[in-house]
């Protein structure tokens, strides 16, 4: 690259508003006594919704420590006698060691490969004219409504074909490419909104399409590639139906198949379970309150764009 | 200033990815280089790698789990096995317990990778020939231990044996029996009505279906004559099976069925008897160790159970239901080389025998489709005895018939129909949903 | 208005490029999502139940023309619709109105949107099993016994098996769940509006209520579109909660278009039928997004 301009504009950029705070001209009336009052009743409600949304934990976390007639007699009331053996099996038959580390990598894995097959797809998409254009975006928005579980026979003979059955390699490529279809729609969207100015600067300074996308429009999209990670992660960290298709032995399983494991058909054993979806959850979630932090700032600078 | 902490904000992204990456690549290099077998708390080989050994057959199942009744049969069948034929090594692989491992199945062998050895084989799986025809391999001797009707069989060709062969008692827990002044076990349906509507008035529930509805459904077909020749036939609106409803049906009219019947899953209906709730169900021997036995039964349970035949609604009297569920086969494909087919149909043998049922009493209390007399075993616990003695008072033994019919439908037939009498419909519209549900089959 | 031109004439890369760069994402998309949809497509014209592929019977449109005759079609579509109509009257309006109340907290905002995108994080089977306990008709289903101690013995229902109860009931839980989710897209759309406008609009007087209608929404307006049809999609292809809390409801009355074809395809094994209808959930989509799409489009030109 001969100059370093168009860095600098990039730079400008992504330095903008990262949280959503009220803007200055507003605060002066958000001071008033009339807006104080205004707020303790939305905040109720906001609680209560909060409340709404937080049960369902709260409730698992009960549920995975109580025996499994208790649970049909007092479905949400406190445990009496806390099980923790609940978890001693579930963490035997997530089998820690090698479930949890497959998950983690199957789901980083296919997260990077995602993130670049469509931001590739979306970068085309969004900044260029191309004959058929429109036909190949409802290609790609056709995606939306293909459920995963009617790709289960049809994967399972392919991915044996192609040699990666019962892999981790081809586990990560299978939810990359079902991830396809949502990471495009959103990074297009996104990319859709760059200033024409930085990619013309990176023009002049002698980019190809490479160029561009490789020194402009990927650092741009920091947010939206960090949104769409997340959405990724947090989607192929619980996957069942696909991983259990396509896995074989234990070598190459998830944490999901593995707590399902502690499952029965005709025996029950509902608290263990749910001891089993509370370790699968706790990372999830975790993962989710690390990540949150660059979604906000993805979707709140990309939005400002628009 | 500014600009430079923009500066290091955009590179720490790259960095942050290629950081990233490089956790990825440490962590799969460290993987591979953890055991991949994990050693279960269990004497089971999972997935132990063949270590220079002639021959090895997969087999997927979710017996081999810890808190699976059969476990303990699992642990002495490969123990055993292997004690006996060193160079033969069974690769178990352990599935979830639950339709999806059904699916998974299926998906395999749609792809051509079936399991050597295959547990709950379908009538699907033979049609689409993924199973091997045993009946050409199978001597006089070796047929000889085996029960015949319990033969998965179609046209003549064997293409699975039953791992599970139960009769199925009515199950009553004497302790409510006796609380609401029944002095006897119904043997005839009057009898039964009466007891019911006792029960009911002593503050219990008589029953509660669950997806057992279909066990209730059968026995009343099977007491009337010509009962089971029609399900033979796909005659699915015969008379008998109009009239199976039409009793039924005052199981929800008098609500002799929790309120909210329809909306329970097997797993909470049976949890009514073990909660002593209701006050009889039938299943077969499984549900001693699954149900009866369990940690939330009472300690005292068991003493106070007692197994009977489903009392007689028609002229053939009181009645029981064989069970032959589990199928397991074996994978064509083993075919192609003989030393496989050899070691597969060994296998078999070895499971499939009169030692092998007996173990499989003592260890399961579960029985397979091998001719073993209980009595004759050792240690074995007197209420399984009791269990598989009941079917001995009733008038009528049977079976369902072994049409593709009864083969995918057996368990879940007149649900729908069930459903449709507990939102209110009258038996007619309740055999015609049945009907239209089996329609498949016509 | 946008001010950003969306037409972006080539003024460099090569038609090359361009493949070059739709490949990757194009091929494996195809290949891994495309072609097995496309295969039950296939068997979606195939009267095929169980056993090999190639021995089962083309018999064209026989299967969609059994569709439009099945007793249950009926009720599994007016499912379909339920949800799409909990999403677009109340979902997407929560959301919204959410996102508005959180874009003008003085503080606490991020606390919250952290909170309301929780469900979005939790697993469907986690959720289901926690509403079938919810809405048992049990003494132990916490509704019910919630009604009751409030003395509202009245209001007590069959909230799982009663018919025109039961399909609502399936349907609210994935339309709650994804409030969050819209709640963060919509508050970057928020945010992602200029102070100046409303500098502006409250120099020539404009109140909050008018601010609101004339700036706020107008300004969000694609991204609402955009909204609209995700919601509409996952209104078609929505499965999960029919199945885990009711398996399809009694008498199939809960049932969505999808989850009753996997009723038939897993449980009664009619690969052929059970294709049909979840190829039927497809066209509708197809259908019903290209009208958004248009709609939205004839709307944007007339602005």
């Amino acid at each position: 690259m001969a100059s370093t301009g168009f860095i600098d504009a990039i730079q400008k950029e992504t330095g903008k508003k990262t949280q959503i705070k009220p803007s200055k001209s507003r605060k002066e009336s958000q001071h008033s006594w009339g807006y104080r009052l205004a707020e303790v009743p939305i905040h109720m409600g906001l609680i209560f919704w909060g409340l709404v949304c937080v049960f369902p934990l709260v409730w698992i976390l009960l549920t995975s420590l109580k025996s499994t007639p208790e649970l049909y007699r007092d479905p949400f009331g406190i445990p009496e006698a806390w099980k923790w053996t609940n978890y001693r099996d579930a963490w035997v038959y997530a089998k820690m060691g090698v479930y949890f580390v497959n998950s983690i990598l199957i789901t980083l894995l296919s997260t990077v490969v995602v993130l670049f097959l469509s931001s590739t797809f979306a970068f085309v998409l969004a900044r260029f004219d191309f004959k058929l254009k429109g036909a190949v975006w409802a290609y790609v928005l056709f995606g939306f409504l293909i459920p995963h579980t009617i790709l289960l026979v049809p994967l399972a003979i392919f991915t044996r074909k192609l040699g990666i059955y019962n892999s981790l390699y081809g586990l990560a490529l299978v939810y990359a490419a079902v991830g396809i279809p949502w990471n495009t729609f959103f990074l297009r969207a996104f990319m859709e909104t760059i200033p024409d100015e930085l990619e013309e600067a990176a023009i002049l300074d002698g980019a190809g399409m490479w160029g561009v996308f490789w020194y402009v429009i990927i650092p741009l999209s920091q947010p939206a590639l960090a949104t769409m990670a997340t959405f990724h992660v947090l989607a192929s960290w619980s996957e069942y139906i696909l991983a259990l298709v396509l896995t074989g032995t234990t070598a190459s399983r998830t944490l999901p198949v593995g707590i399902s494991l502690l499952e029965g058909h005709f025996t029950s054993n509902e608290p263990g379970v749910a001891a089993g979806m509370v370790i699968t959850i706790i990372p999830a979630v975790v993962a989710f309150a690390f990540l949150q932090r660059y979604v906000i700032k993805g979707i709140t600078a990309g939005a400002i764009k628009a | 200033m500014n600009n430079k902490r923009r500066i290091s904000s955009t590179n720490l992204t790259r960095r942050d990815m290629l950081k990233l990456l490089g956790v990825g690549v440490g962590a799969s290099v460290l993987a591979s280089c953890t055991p991949k077998a994990t050693p279960t708390p269990a004497v089971l080989p999972t997935d132990a790698p063949p270590a220079a050994v002639p021959v090895s057959l997969r087999y997927q199942n979710h017996w081999t789990k810890e808190t699976d009744a059969h476990f303990k049969g699992m642990e002495w069948l490969y123990k055993d096995f292997k004690a006996k034929y060193p160079d033969i090594t069974i690769e178990n692989v352990l599935n979830p317990d639950s339709i999806e491992s059904d699916k998974k199945i299926l998906a395999d062998c749609a792809a051509g990778d079936c399991p050597d050895i295959v547990h709950d084989a379908t009538p699907e799986m033979w049609t689409a020939g993924y199973l091997l025809d045993l009946a050409p391999h199978m001597d006089a001797a070796w047929k000889g231990a085996l029960l015949e009707n319990t033969f998965y069989e179609t046209d003549g060709h064997v293409w699975a044996l039953c791992g599970e062969f139960s009769p199925m008692p009515t199950i009553w827990n004497t302790r409510i029996l006796d609380a609401a002044g029944v002095s006897a076990i119904p043997t005839t349906w009057d009898e039964m009505l009466a007891a019911c509507d006792k029960i009911k008035a002593s503050g219990k529930l008589p029953t509660s279906w669950g997806v057992g509805g279909s066990h209730k459904f059968h026995n009343l077909i099977a007491s009337q004559d010509g009962g089971m020749e029609a399900l033979a036939n796909n005659q699915f609106d015969a008379p008998q099976i109009k009239e199976a409803f039409a009793q039924l049906k005052k199981f929800v009219d008098n609500k002799w069925i929790p309120d909210n019947e329809i909306e329970l899953t097997w797993q909470q209906s049976v949890g009514m008897f073990v909660a002593e709730e209701t006050a009889f169900y039938l299943n077969g021997a499984w549900t001693l160790g699954n149900e009866i036995r369990s940690e939330g039964a009472a300690a005292d349970l068991r003493d106070n159970v007692k197994f009977a035949p489903f009392p007689g609604l028609g002229p053939n009297g009181s009645t029981v239901e064989l069970k032959t569920t589990t199928a397991i086969g074996i994978s064509k494909a083993v075919e192609k080389d003989p030393a496989r087919l050899a070691a597969a149909l060994n296998f078999f043998k070895f499971w499939f025998s009169p030692e092998g049922g007996k173990q499989w009493i003592l260890l399961t209390q579960s029985p397979m489709g091998v001719k073993v007399d209980v009595n004759s075993i050792s240690g074995v616990d007197p209420l399984l005895v009791a269990f598989l003695g009941a079917k001995d008072s009733a008038k009528t033994v049977y079976a369902l018939p072994g049409t593709q019919a009864m083969l995918e439908r057996g368990w879940d037939d007149c649900w729908t129909a069930l459903q449709a009498l507990m939102v209110g419909k009258s038996t007619d519209e309740a055999l015609a949903a049945f009907v239209l549900e089996m329609s498949k089959y016509k | 208005m946008k001010k950003q031109q969306k037409s972006h004439y080539r003024r460099y890369g090569s038609t090359a490029s361009i493949l070059l760069f739709l490949l990757p994402g194009f091929g494996a998309y195809t290949l891994f999502m495309l072609y097995p949809s496309l295969l039950s497509l296939y068997y979606s014209l195939l009267e095929w139940q169980g056993g090999p592929v190639s021995q089962a019977p083309f018999v064209g449109f026989e299967n969609f023309r059994a569709i439009f005759a099945d007793p249950y079609l009926k009720s599994a579509l007016s499912n379909n619709v339920r949800l799409l109509f909990l999403n677009w009257t109340i979902q997407l309006p929560l959301a919204l109105m959410l996102a508005y109340i959180l874009s003008r907290l003085r503080r606490g905002a991020s606390f919250y949107r952290f909170i309301f995108y929780i469900p979005v994080v939790l697993p469907a089977a986690t959720l289901a099993l926690m509403w079938r306990f919810v809405f048992s008709g049990n003494n132990y289903g916490l509704l019910n016994n919630l009604l009751t101690r409030l003395n509202l013995d009245q209001l007590v229902r069959p909230w799982l098996s009663g018919d025109g109860i039961v399909q609502w009931t399936t349907t609210f839980p994935s339309s709650w769940v994804s409030v969050g989710f819209y709640l963060v897209i919509f508050l970057a759309a928020l945010a992602g509006i200029p102070d100046e406008f409303y500098e502006a609009a409250s120099i020539d007087g404009a109140n909050r209520l008018q601010q609101l209608i004339f700036i706020t929404l107008p300004n969000i307006r694609s991204v609402y579109i955009y909204s609209m049809i995700l919601a509409l999609q996952g209104a078609l292809g929505a499965f999960i909660y029919p199945l885990l809390m009711t398996r399809g409801g009694p008498l199939h009355l809960s049932e969505t278009l999808i989850s009753y074809s996997l009723y038939l395809l897993w449980e009664r094994k009619i690969w052929g039928y059970g294709s049909a209808m979840a190829a039927l959930s497809f066209l509708l989509g197809i259908f019903a997004t290209v009208m958004i799409w248009k709609f939205g489009r004839q709307r944007q030109i007339e602005q």
